[in-house]
């Protein structure tokens, strides 16, 4: 019972990541409507942002977290508004957009290769090493600290949403974006304030989980893919649903590595997710 | 209308014949080896636009499928000593049955949906083999070494291999082209466009989204069989999913959906990537895989019907065609 | 006379919402009927139905006498039923010639062959005045061309049936008439039409019977010159449309 509740947390803080990774690729996809698929190579340059920053000025990752969101939006923000709209102009083709951020996933992931080679990076945490025990079930605090910044940045998101100027515009291109150019909104600063808030978020994410992993160029990939499985289970667009699909993502994860062996955990991942894509897909085009 | 022999025909026979030329007077391995990988990386990228541009559905995965394709071989070979000659027919139709069956349930999975999934089983399967002892999980399989047999599609030399992969690419762009300006091409090509307009005209895109993702991913295998021939160690890194880029890169730069599109980016993508490759690895690493990501870039934001997209629109090809109709004429006096 | 198309008690609710309720009418072989009534009367609605894009909720749709309801769209062209769709849906990346011999080749000619395709495509290029544009891109050309592309490319599956969804909208008065001559000239070489149309004009001209929605209803039926004079469709129409 004891290995279950373990793997249980230990599925919860893995999940926590998964939760904020798909929360930023499935705000990014609510207002824009395009699938990201360098939304892992985001998340591992907010790694290398948090790494540098520690490598060079010994700032903790969690204290850097506000410094790497700033940047990776700026970051983001600038690379919509350079780029990405260009390939939007067509509305019904979504095969560019798809085609140009496969292009800059790996234009990142070489680069990052290219100036840090392939090496393993880690950051060390104030928090690191440090273990909190509740009962028969132990964390690791950075991963508790983590979570809880999850949660922190989650509610930081909806009362940006709910609440700010900023936020309600970019609710309103969501719903529909002719409508809200008609009603004087510009959509395009929108686009890149979104692109560089989901952009902000993966860094955050990044940083967080810099503090116990470790950073390498192909990083991206891992956390890209489980990102995709967390948004199409909790529904694209739908950031409740990425929360809750990310949890259940982790705690997949590890339980099923204690019933499958790890080994085939991530097979059996895969083909869970595809289960549910296809039967979300049926039920979604029977109903029309 | 009976087909003329023109200029155009005999400049491409020409052409062709002094490629297979070749390795009569290159003797230099590297060179020939960046040939061949030309060839494969084009063979593959023809198989994969059957599916990813006549069709419209945007695989991901195709690199899995090819490694099954090697992974089935290599394991016929080394426990039956099978064949890869026989090997390529059975594979063909595996791999094409299975893909066709797994991938089946998504077909009503729209755009980057469909994309998804295929990254899904292609991680899957590259799972299950890292781990699956029978097939050397992680480290992979050598293939048995031994002196030169054609049977055994084994040669010490590049030279063979080179024509090897010469006819397969013939063969792939021929089959991609007959497809192409058949009655089963304008049903992939319908449903790559439009599928309401598919079923207005009685087209089922479901069954003919079945048979290209047959096709397509039975020929990406039987190109499998080739790259562990060729290469001999296969392992499941070759199923990752920057592998799949590669195939699906000549298509888009070449022009998604003509079948000289992959052949001209292949030829123009392989040869730069295995040159940066193999002079900047040492000091630069994933040189060769940023050009291909800014080239790719480039072109989506400036090109996006590829290369052949210009082609299709340019003065250039006017004038071509201009000096091809000129020496046809001064032949006929 | 004998009908091609019934209709009966046909309905339609999306998540509870009535967009087509006890729909009942029938199409004569041979003749154009015109299906017309405002925005949002669920005229589009029905005839994705007819066409086997939507399944309805309840009712029955026969053709030729058999029960056709419910079926996949693409089994209607093999029984000769084709269509158009309002929003204009044309193969971008294939040219005019290419668009319709797809239309040939999947039709009910059955051609094995694309050069027999081609051919006959070419000859219903000729008819519907697209010849000169054949090689051309449909995004190239203007609304007047596309729809009749679309009109191309339904005639080139060789039905029995035609339904056409508004292929007049946006066309200006010389266009409309050019139009109103070609769907007579189909309609002469003996295809059935059943067409939803707002240009009234056009509708008088054409049909010999009229359908009138309203609401998702069926609100009346008769010769068009009735159902115009009909006080209740007038109200209905008032200050939409002139008839």
């Amino acid at each position: 019972m004891s290995t279950f509740l373990q793997a249980g947390a230990n599925g919860l803080m893995v999940g926590g990541i998964y939760a904020l990774i798909g929360v930023s690729l499935t705000l990014i996809f609510g207002v824009m409507k395009i699938i990201n698929f360098c939304q892992g190579e985001l998340l591992m340059l907010g790694m290398y942002t948090s790494f540098v920053l520690y490598d060079q000025f010994g700032l903790d990752p969690f204290l850097a977290i506000p410094i790497v969101a700033i940047f990776m939006f700026i970051f983001g923000a600038l690379l919509q508004f350079t780029l990405i709209t260009r390939s939007l102009k067509d509305e019904d083709d979504d095969t560019n957009v798809l085609f140009l951020t496969v292009g800059l996933g790996i234009l990142f992931q070489n680069l990052a290769l290219l100036y840090f080679k392939s090496d393993y990076r880690t950051a060390s945490s104030i928090f690191s090493d440090k273990i909190v025990s509740l009962g028969v079930i132990t964390v690791s605090l950075p991963k508790l600290v983590s979570f809880i910044l999850l949660i922190i940045v989650t509610a930081l998101m909806f009362l940006l949403l709910k609440y700010t100027n900023i936020g309600k515009q970019i609710r309103a291109t969501s719903q529909n974006k002719i409508g809200a150019e008609v009603s004087g909104i510009k959509t395009k600063s929108i686009y890149a304030a979104t692109y560089g808030l989901g952009a902000a978020i993966a860094g955050i994410t990044g940083a967080c989980l810099m503090s116990f992993y470790y950073v390498f160029p192909s990083v991206g990939e891992i956390y890209g893919t489980r990102s995709f499985i967390v948004v199409t289970m909790g529904g694209l667009g739908s950031v409740v649903g990425a929360l809750v699909s990310g949890i259940v993502l982790g705690l997949m994860e590890t339980i099923g590595a204690v019933v499958v062996g790890s080994s085939f955990k991530d097979t059996i991942v895969f083909l869970t997710f595809i289960c549910i894509l296809v039967v979300k897909q049926r039920l979604k085009t029977k109903r029309g | 209308m009976k087909k003329r022999i023109g200029s155009r025909q005999i400049l491409l026979l020409i052409m062709l014949f002094l490629v297979a030329l070749i390795p009569m007077f290159i003797k230099t391995p590297y060179i020939l080896s960046i040939l061949v990988m030309t060839f494969y990386t084009a063979s593959a990228s023809l198989a994969w636009s059957i599916l990813g541009g006549m069709t419209g559905q945007i695989s991901l995965g195709h690199a899995a499928f090819m490694g099954l394709g090697a992974y089935i071989s290599t394991l016929l070979l080394m426990n039956a000593n099978f064949t890869p000659w026989v090997s390529i027919i059975v594979v063909f139709f595996v791999v094409g049955g299975i893909s066709a069956l797994l991938l089946s349930p998504c077909f009503h999975l729209r755009g980057p949906y469909f994309s998804l999934v295929t990254i899904a089983f292609g991680e899957a399967f590259r799972n299950l083999l890292t781990n699956w002892n029978y097939a050397g999980k992680g480290q992979g399989l050598l293939l048995p070494f031994g002196d030169n047999s054609l049977i055994l599609m084994r040669f010490k030399s590049k030279a063979p291999y080179f024509y090897l992969a010469l006819v397969m690419v013939i063969l792939m762009y021929l089959l991609v082209k007959y497809i192409d300006q058949s009655k089963l091409g304008y049903a992939l090509k319908t449903v790559r466009e439009d599928e309401d307009t598919a079923n207005a005209i009685g087209i089922n895109p479901w069954k003919y989204k079945v048979i290209a993702t047959f096709i397509s991913c039975g020929l990406v295998a039987v190109c499998g069989v080739f790259y562990a021939s060729y290469i001999r160690f296969i392992s499941p890194d070759i199923m990752m999913q920057d592998q799949s880029v590669k195939f699906v890169l000549p298509a888009v730069i070449g022009g998604i959906g003509s079948a000289i599109g992959p052949l001209i980016g292949a030829i123009i993508l392989t040869p730069l990537s295995e040159y940066l490759n193999a002079t900047l690895s040492s000091i630069a690493p994933g040189a060769n895989l940023l050009v291909y990501a800014v080239i790719l870039i480039v072109v989506i934001l400036f090109q996006p019907r590829g290369i052949m997209g210009w082609y299709e629109n340019s003065k250039f090809k006017i004038k071509l065609n201009n000096w091809l109709d000129k020496l046809d004429g001064r032949k006929k006096e | 006379m004998e009908n091609i198309l019934e209709i009966k008690e046909l309905s339609k609710n999306f998540k509870g919402l009535k967009a087509v309720s006890d729909v009942t009418f029938s199409v004569e072989k041979g003749a154009i009927t015109g299906l017309i009534g405002s925005n949002g009367a669920g005229k589009t609605t029905t005839f994705n139905m007819i066409s086997g894009v939507l399944v309805p909720s309840s009712g029955k749709i026969l053709y030729n006498g058999k029960d056709i309801t419910g079926l996949k769209p693409y089994h209607y062209t093999s029984m000769g039923i084709a269509r158009t769709f309002q929003i204009m849906k044309p193969l971008k990346h294939m040219t005019v010639l290419d668009n319709v011999a797809s239309g040939a080749l999947y039709g009910r000619k059955g051609y094995q062959s694309t050069k027999q395709a081609k051919e006959y495509a070419e000859e219903i290029l000729q008819n519907t005045g697209l010849y000169d544009k054949r090689y051309c891109l449909p995004g190239d050309m203007g609304t007047p061309f596309k729809k009749r592309l679309e009109l191309a490319r339904a005639l080139a599956t060789d039905p029995e049936l035609l339904l056409l969804d508004e292929v007049m909208a946006g066309l200006n008065p010389t266009e409309t008439d050019e139009a109103v001559e070609l769907i007579r000239k189909i309609n002469e070489d003996g295809t059935t039409i059943l067409l939803i149309e707002h240009v009234m004009r056009a509708v008088a001209s054409l049909c010999k019977k009229v359908v009138m929605m309203h609401h998702g209803e069926k609100i009346t039926e008769g010769m068009p010159q009735e159902v115009m004079n009909d006080p209740y469709v007038i109200e209905i129409y008032l200050g939409k449309e002139e008839s």
